[in-house]
């Protein structure tokens, strides 16, 4: 099983027990063979908290995409923002919460996902806001 | 027996052959899944429902407890006074959650809980049984707090804070008073649901009164002496709408002790107050059900275990949001849309042996108090034997650039896009 299609099974979660039981064999393989590169389970559950926020499509309506971020940029990014060097208030605070092992999860979760092009909800503006 | 989704049929179909019993393994292996129910489709429940089916991938039955067919957000719901946001924007249904995720979405009102026997038994006398039950009600109102403010004075000085019917009474009362008129909030002692809410209430009634009816005034009767965001929101009312709102704090008689509805008079510490239209806010308390289940302490509220939102008091039963003392999270949607993936993950692993992690929590609020100007307040929380207790807090400040708050106002659209996907999406 591709690394690929273990993180179509997390996201989608059509998971049987033979499924949850392959993902977990191949996660560890992931963790083992990668070193470095970030357990992807312990990210996808990490970025259930990002979730709150940031959308699952390419809707970039005051808060970006994050999701098929290259690795290097994400982490990037939020050691800028736990350092103090990128502004926003919030996510200062969240890179704060995380240790490098989290964001190295973090980042190795979402580089692994293609960013959603359909746009299931429509954007904030035909959403609610009013013209 | 209830529907299956086509996802939950290909596995049965795949079990069946396995055994080779056809048809014959369908209800063994069902009644073999265990059983989680959710009380309550807000951003506690509706997360907690959508998480655990999802992740689980059939494997536990989740069943969702929900009276109303669609989901009317109090968040952003001050924006649509404000004249910023559509009613149709508030509004979220469950068929995401019902045929995407696998979620069972009963719309009927849980009316009573066994936790002996671990039944949820409904008002149209349906009994669902549970391994682990989910309680997120919400906030009832406390309708002995304030002398004549019962049921019927709220259909004339509404609360407007389960929104829905309540929302547009009160939209429609402001849309019908005369300019020069007097608007006045009652604003309720702690706990109670979203702290900034009152005053970001205040700040859309403001804008939509400067941009209307210019004369009109604004009296903040409050059962306080100081509130969330003060400065900030202060700071916002002399820039945009001076002379416009009076806030008067308890210790200078701002405790609303009784009502007439009839008579549009608000009776705080001695003084009777006039209003043309009267928000009246009371104190409240967790919502019903997890009352009379045996949930909540002598506050009213439910003390719930800080690593997993499990109850304090009853076992095999999380409790979240409004409802809990999650002290020192705040009352908001944002706190129990991140208490309900902490639930999730706990009760995932309990059930089907699913990897544990690290519980997180976190809140983020952003008001608005004008068009192109909204502030933010947040933080992380750990959780200790007593509290989850705030770290890396931050807030908004006072003398930000336009540009930064233009910024945070559009932010909080892309919130209210994010976390209503997250919960319904």
């Amino acid at each position: 099983m591709t690394l690929k299609r273990v993180l179509y099974h997390l996201r989608a979660s059509v998971l049987s027990s033979a499924s949850v039981a392959a993902l977990f064999a191949c996660g560890a393989a992931v963790q083992a063979s990668a070193g470095d590169a970030g357990d992807v389970e312990f990210g996808a559950y990490l970025a259930s908290e990002c979730a709150s926020c940031h959308r699952p499509d390419a809707a970039s309506d005051g808060i970006p995409p994050i999701e098929g971020m290259a690795r290097e940029r994400f982490i990037m990014a939020l050691h800028a923002y736990r350092e103090g060097e990128r502004a926003n208030q919030t996510m200062r605070s969240v890179a704060r919460s995380l240790g490098e092992e989290e964001i190295r999860a973090l980042a190795a979760y979402y580089a692994s996902l293609e960013p959603e092009t359909v746009d299931r909800q429509g954007s904030a503006d035909q959403q609610g806001r009013t013209e | 027996m209830k529907a299956l989704t086509r996802r939950q049929l290909g596995r049965y179909a795949g079990a069946g052959a396995i055994a080779g019993a056809g048809l014959f393994a369908i209800p063994v292996i069902g009644q073999a899944r265990p059983r989680v129910v959710v009380i309550g489709g807000g951003p506690g429940g509706g997360t907690a429902a959508k998480y655990i089916a999802r992740d689980s991938g059939g494997e536990i039955d989740v069943t969702l407890i929900e009276a109303q067919r669609h989901y009317t957000t109090c968040f952003y719901s001050n924006l649509y006074l404000g004249g910023l946001w559509d009613f149709d924007g508030l509004v979220h249904g469950y068929d995401v959650m019902r045929d995407d995720h696998g979620v069972t979405v009963v719309h009927d009102l849980a009316v009573a809980v066994d936790t002996e026997a671990k039944t949820v038994t409904t008002a149209g006398g349906d009994s669902f049984a549970y391994d682990k039950l989910v309680v997120a009600p919400g906030i009832a109102m406390r309708w002995d707090a304030i002398e004549g403010y019962d049921e019927a004075a709220a259909e004339t000085m509404p609360h407007a804070y389960q929104a829905g019917v309540q929302t547009q009474i009160l939209k429609s009362q402001l849309e019908a008073m005369e300019d020069g008129g007097t608007f006045v909030l009652a604003a309720p002692p702690m706990p109670y649901r979203c702290p900034p809410g009152p005053y970001e209430r205040v700040s859309m009634v403001a804008w939509y009164f400067k941009n209307h009816k210019p004369a009109s005034k604004i009296l903040v009767l409050d059962a306080k002496d100081s509130f969330s965001k003060q400065g900030l929101f202060t700071d916002a009312w002399n820039r945009y709408y001076p002379g416009m709102v009076e806030w008067v704090p308890a210790e200078f008689g701002g405790t609303v002790d009784a009502v007439d509805a009839a008579a549009m008079e608000i009776h705080a510490d001695g003084d009777r107050h006039h209003a043309d239209v009267a928000n009246i806010i009371p104190p409240q308390t967790a919502g019903r059900i997890a009352r009379d289940a045996g949930l909540s302490d002598e506050s009213g509220w439910c003390p719930i275990v800080p690593e997993s939102m499990a109850s304090a008091l009853v076992d095999d039963v999380h409790v979240l949001g409004d409802a809990t003392i999650a002290s020192e999270m705040p009352k908001s949607a944002f706190s129990a849309n991140s208490q309900a993936k902490v639930a999730a993950m706990v009760i995932k692993a309990e059930l089907i042996g699913a990897r544990a992690f690290p519980p997180r929590f976190r809140n983020t609020c952003w008001s608005s108090v004008a068009d192109g100007d909204a502030v933010k307040i947040g933080a992380n929380y750990r959780p200790t034997d007593e509290k989850l207790e705030a770290f890396d807090n931050f807030v908004s400040e006072v003398g930000e650039s336009e540009e930064l708050r233009r910024e945070t106002r559009v932010e909080a659209d892309g919130w209210y896009a994010g976390i209503t996907e997250d919960i319904f999406g």
